[in-house]
């Protein structure tokens, strides 16, 4: 086979066998002998000062072997994966901020011993009052979370004359948009076992970021990194909830201080009492457009429970922002979006970085000024739609991979087709809405690099370095195709190690759907320099010059398939024998933000999508049935389809549980039987469509679709149930109260 | 979670036996499906647990012209796959098929869900609405338990400690007959009620109704009966304004609450909804 159909393609992951057969190893599945088993013990006190903290009665349970409390943290008890807004204690200190908030650490020889431990250790508390409300949090003379106060961050983005546009407006929408604290339930709840290896630490994790992991950990440990290894297991999933450290510091600190090695793993409850969630907002809109649908000017105010603590909020409030406006052409801006710090459980990534909770707010805008004007839904997003060359509201100009309209007209026509068959004569409201995106790959108005190797093993095998973790999605997969294509080989021909932080360069983190642009642009540098390099060597040993010379399954001889080849098995021995390597890596085109007007030019490149949803709506109990939803989405160039098919559909599943049921109530939410996401009766059958608009920065083309999958659904969906049911719910979820009061005509 | 002792008794009498020997102490079980979930969480710590599954007969059911009798540890899913109930007891039928999901359906029994006596126990409300009569044994000899009394309150039955269950008793309503049961939820499967509705009318051979039943889930600490919109259904025909006075009735008797789960202005309301659906189809 020529290996050249590898990127594009549709061959089994490598991953896929093992999974389906249950025996890929996770975090979990690590059995280290002679372990001590870990309990955290957590407040139950949603903000109170921290007198003291009684471990006697834990010790005294039979197995306990240590408690530990801040004060055995050696290092800086401080982390957060933001490092200018870290500030969350892997142990409580003087002060308790969130229910939930671990306070001491039991290392004990069992697991039931470890518990009892946690139940015994006796918190004494001084209780101040507890916020549960940004707004409130904000008001003066509230009581101070942090010592900074209680704003976390805020990201202002002013572009043109807002006034004037509003002035000059045919149709001006204004409404506030609410949504909920959502968790990110993904299957593999955190797990992690560590133990001493030759004086290093060696921490095995279900992570999206080891190498970040490595660096707070050292810095909690007051250790040099060099000292700690952490490899990432198989990853059953993270949807930026495994970001942030969870279970990491514990381990880490138990085998520290002891020597033995530890484990740790959260129950599901303790995963959602006690790790991130989505910041859930309040938006205030104000949009403008003239008569013929232009934006003129749009005005928002976006407000963000960060919870207890930092975690990305910084990040949130700098994305939100930037896309608060929508995918559109829109001269005049007034954007202002602030993380508040609250006593709740903290708030950090997730798939979107608040990019979901803006899109409900500016796809809700379209769809009003639509009405308000008279304009086909679609129509008024494709006379606004962002194209090459236009500018966003930071001031970028857009390059040539911008497949927006054609995403438009993809669903368009999956629309107009479901249109026809909308009226049936039972009654039942039916509706059908779309959503719009765009969404920044890469982190917002920052280097963030990835690294590769690749090398050529004696054998004339590969091998693949690459420290981005494969949480689920594909990256290895991708990366491994990509890797595969450069070097004329098939990807089997390719071993990879991958997410060690002993053995592979930092990556960055698998998160802003950045892994196939940042990673996939990092292996392609290097696997293209190793090409390079062993073809030079070829050339010498064939005695052609390298321009003549092709690599292709495995053997480099001349292109035109005349004379003689060489195997490189035989390069490698030529090379001195062993392993011959070349790095590669690649920072996207990113720069800062200016902190008063937020222009600037934030991403290197940007993805586009658009879905529409055709919902039915139960007249009387209000109970809603998503019978279809259409995804197109501009991928750049989709490296391995099937896992762009299946991020689109997962995605939209994702959206659809946002849309209409997830909501996360701290206190009663503890499991799955309360926190409902969609099962597979809830979600449509998904058509998704890939749009391949190629950027030329991107590896073959590729740009990122983790989370634009789920972006527009949620809009699409909340459009839809307007059109069904005549009137628009602007709180998340539409729950059956919400539908009930929408089909009364009533606004909820 | 605490270590417990797993008795597998082979007849009734043998876990009558284990259960007096072992007292309080001991639970007997099922599909476990609500046990283990206890168990889990702690809020249930027995020394041992007597299962019911491997007792012949206990999983059976038997259908005659009179009625069905469900052995107490059929599951959800034998109710859900025999066509003979979908046909003859079609309420029955509805909420067994909604159960959880085919997984929890396919080892959580209809017995088991009586037993928990959850006020959101979706059989119980189809099995009130066919007067069916639980059949009770223990160390005292057996008796005849009326569904209708046999909830005492959340969790509480009529049985007396060291008694079980063994079957339940459904008589197939004589005369033409409209039946369902409505299971409200936010989500397609794996959810318990927001609201369970069912509704029963037997009509005699002039058309009026001959016998109402009412009955309803998350409307009160157990599954419970709607006297009032019985006694408004029965004894003329069936039309819409009856009907609507009769769920009208249920709907005012009802004791919803405000939960997170559902507001008791919206479950009050879907009683007003549901129950003229079921009869008239609307
Ligand atoms: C994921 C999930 C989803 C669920 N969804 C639903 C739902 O949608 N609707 C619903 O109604 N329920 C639901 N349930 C609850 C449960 O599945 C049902 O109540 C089921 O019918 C219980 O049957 P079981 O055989 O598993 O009972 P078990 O758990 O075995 O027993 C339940 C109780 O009854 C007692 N018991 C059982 N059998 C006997 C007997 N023969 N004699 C005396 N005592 C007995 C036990 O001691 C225990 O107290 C769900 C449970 C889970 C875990």
């Amino acid at each position: 086979m020529s290996a050249r159909r590898i990127v594009g393609g549709a061959r089994p992951r490598r991953d896929a066998v093992d999974k389906v057969l249950g025996r890929t190893r996770f975090a979990a599945d690590v059995r280290v002998p002679g372990l001590l088993h870990l309990a955290v013990a957590r407040s139950d006190t949603a903000h109170a000062r921290v007198r003291a903290v009684h471990t006697a009665r834990a010790l005294a349970v039979p197995g306990v072997v240590r408690v530990f409390t801040a004060r055995h943290v050696p290092g800086v008890n401080r982390y957060g994966i933001i490092a200018s807004t870290a500030d969350q204690p892997m142990l409580a200190g003087d002060r308790v901020r969130f229910v939930g908030e671990a306070v001491a650490l039991v290392a004990a020889e069992t697991p039931e011993a470890a518990a009892e431990g946690a139940r015994r250790v006796a918190v004494d508390y001084a209780p101040l009052p507890a916020i549960t409300d940004p707004a409130e949090a904000l008001e003066a003379g509230a009581a101070a979370i942090h010592d900074r106060g209680n704003l976390c961050f805020e990201q202002r983005i002013v572009r043109g004359d807002v006034d004037a546009g509003f002035a000059r407006a045919a149709a001006v929408v204004e409404r506030t948009y609410r949504t909920a604290v959502i968790e990110h339930a993904y299957l593999e709840p955190e797990a992690a076992v560590a133990w001493m290896e030759d004086g290093v630490l060696v921490v095995e994790t279900s992570t999206q970021n080891p190498h970040y992991d490595r660096s707070d950990l050292g810095r909690l440990l007051g250790v040099a990194e060099e000292r700690i290894r952490v490899v990432q297991r198989a990853t059953g999933g993270g949807f930026g909830g495994k970001l942030d450290l969870s279970v990491q510091p514990y381990v880490a600190l138990a085998t520290w201080l002891t020597g033995r090695p530890s484990r740790l793993v959260y129950s599901r409850e303790e995963s959602f009492l006690a790790t991130g969630k989505r910041h859930p907002f309040v938006m205030r809109y104000r949009s403008a457009a003239d008569g013929s649908g232009r934006l003129l000017a749009v005005e928002a105010d976006l407000l963000a429970d960060t919870g207890a603590y930092a975690s990305y909020a910084l990040a949130v409030a700098m994305r939100a922002a930037v896309h608060a406006a929508g995918p559109y052409r829109v001269p005049a801006v007034r954007i202002r979006c602030r993380t508040v710090y609250t006593n709740r459980v903290f708030s950090g990534a997730m798939r979107g970085f608040g990019t979901p909770q803006a899109a409900f707010g500016h796809e809700s805008q379209m769809d009003l000024l639509a009405g308000a004007l008279g304009i086909d839904p679609l129509e008024i997003r494709r006379c606004n739609a962002l194209g090459p060359g236009d500018v966003t509201v930071t001031g970028q100009t857009l390059g040539d991979s911008v497949g927006l309209v054609a995403c438009l007209d993809r669903v368009g026509a999956v629309r107009d087709r479901w249109a026809r068959r909308l009226r049936e004569p039972d009654g039942v409201p039916r509706g059908l809405g779309v959503g719009a995106m765009y969404y920044g790959i890469g982190n917002t108005g920052v280097s963030n690099p990835s690294t590769a190797r690749v090398a050529l093993d004696p054998d004339g095998a590969f091998t693949l370095f690459t420290g981005a973790a494969d949480i689920g999605q594909g990256s290895d997969n991708a990366l491994l195709a990509i890797c595969a294509e450069t070097l004329g080989v098939d990807p089997d021909r390719i071993r990879l190690v991958r997410g060690d932080t002993a053995r592979t360069a930092n990556a960055g983190a698998t998160s802003a759907s950045r892994q196939t642009y940042i990673s996939g642009g990092a292996v392609l540098r290097a696997a293209g320099r190793l090409r390079q390099r062993l073809v030079q060597e070829a050339a010498q040993a064939l005695g052609v010059p390298a321009a003549r010379l092709a690599l292709e399954d495995g053997r480099i001889g001349p292109a035109d398939g005349s004379g003689t080849s060489v195997s490189l098995a035989e390069v490698a021995a030529r090379c001195g024998g062993g392993p011959v390597s070349e790095t590669g890596g690649f920072d996207p085109d990113a720069a800062v933000l200016d902190r008063a007007t937020g222009q600037g030019r934030p991403y290197g490149t940007y993805a586009f999508a658009a879905q529409v949803a055709r919902v039915s709506v139960d007249p009387a109990t209000a109970e809603v049935r998503v019978d279809g939803l259409a995804a197109a989405h501009d991928v750049g160039r989709a490296i391995h389809r099937p896992s762009v098919l299946g991020q689109i559909s997962g995605g939209a599943a994702m959206g659809l549980g946002m849309a209409l049921m997830e909501t996360f109530g701290p206190g009663r939410d503890e499991n799955l039987d309360t926190y409902l996401v969609p099962t597979t009766l809830d979600v449509p059958r998904v058509t998704p469509m890939i749009v391949e608009q190629a950027e030329p920065t991107g590896p073959f083309g590729a740009k990122g679709v983790g989370e634009p999958a789920l972006i527009p659904t949620a809009p699409a969906i909340l459009n839809a149930l307007a059109a069904a049911c005549g009137a628009r719910i602007h709180n998340l979820p539409a729950t059956l109260e919400r539908v009930q009061k929408a089909l009364r005509g009533e606004e909820a | 979670m605490a270590r417990f002792a797993y008795h597998r008794p082979a007849t009734v009498d043998e876990a009558l036996g284990l259960l007096a020997d072992l007292g309080p102490d001991a639970v007997p079980v099922a599909g476990a499906t609500d046990v283990w979930v206890n168990l889990r969480s702690g809020k249930l710590a027995p020394r041992a647990l007597v299962s019911l599954r491997a007792v012949p007969g206990l999983a059976g059911l038997d259908r005659s012209d009179d009625g069905l009798t469900l052995g107490a540890c059929a599951t959800h899913a034998a109710v859900e796959d025999d066509s003979w109930i979908a046909g003859r007891l079609p309420a029955l039928h509805m909420a067994c098929s909604q159960v959880g999901s085919r997984q929890v359906r396919n080892v959580g029994t209809v017995g088991g869900n009586l037993c928990n006596a959850a006020p959101s126990a979706d059989a119980a409300v189809a099995l009130l609405l066919y007067d069916a009569v639980c059949r009770v044994e223990g160390p005292g000899g057996g008796r005849d338990v009326p569904l209708d009394g046999f909830f005492l309150g959340p969790g509480r039955t009529a049985l007396a400690p060291g008694e079980i269950l063994t079957g339940i008793r459904v008589p197939v309503p004589r005369g033409r007959t409209v039946a369902g049961y409505h299971k409200l939820t936010r989500r397609k499967a794996m959810e318990l009620p927001i609201l369970g509705v069912g509704v029963r009318v037997t009509l005699d051979d002039g058309g009026a109704v001959s016998e109402a039943r009412v009955a309803l889930g998350v409307a009160g600490p157990t599954p419970v009966r709607c006297p009032g919109a019985e006694a408004a259904l029965a004894g003329g025909p069936l039309t819409a304004e009856r009907v609507e006075a009769a769920a009208e009735t249920a709907a005012r008797e009802a004791r919803v609450r405000d939960s997170w789960r559902g507001q008791a202005w919206y479950r009050r309301h879907m009683i007003r909804v549901l129950i003229p659906r079921i009869l008239l189809g609307c």
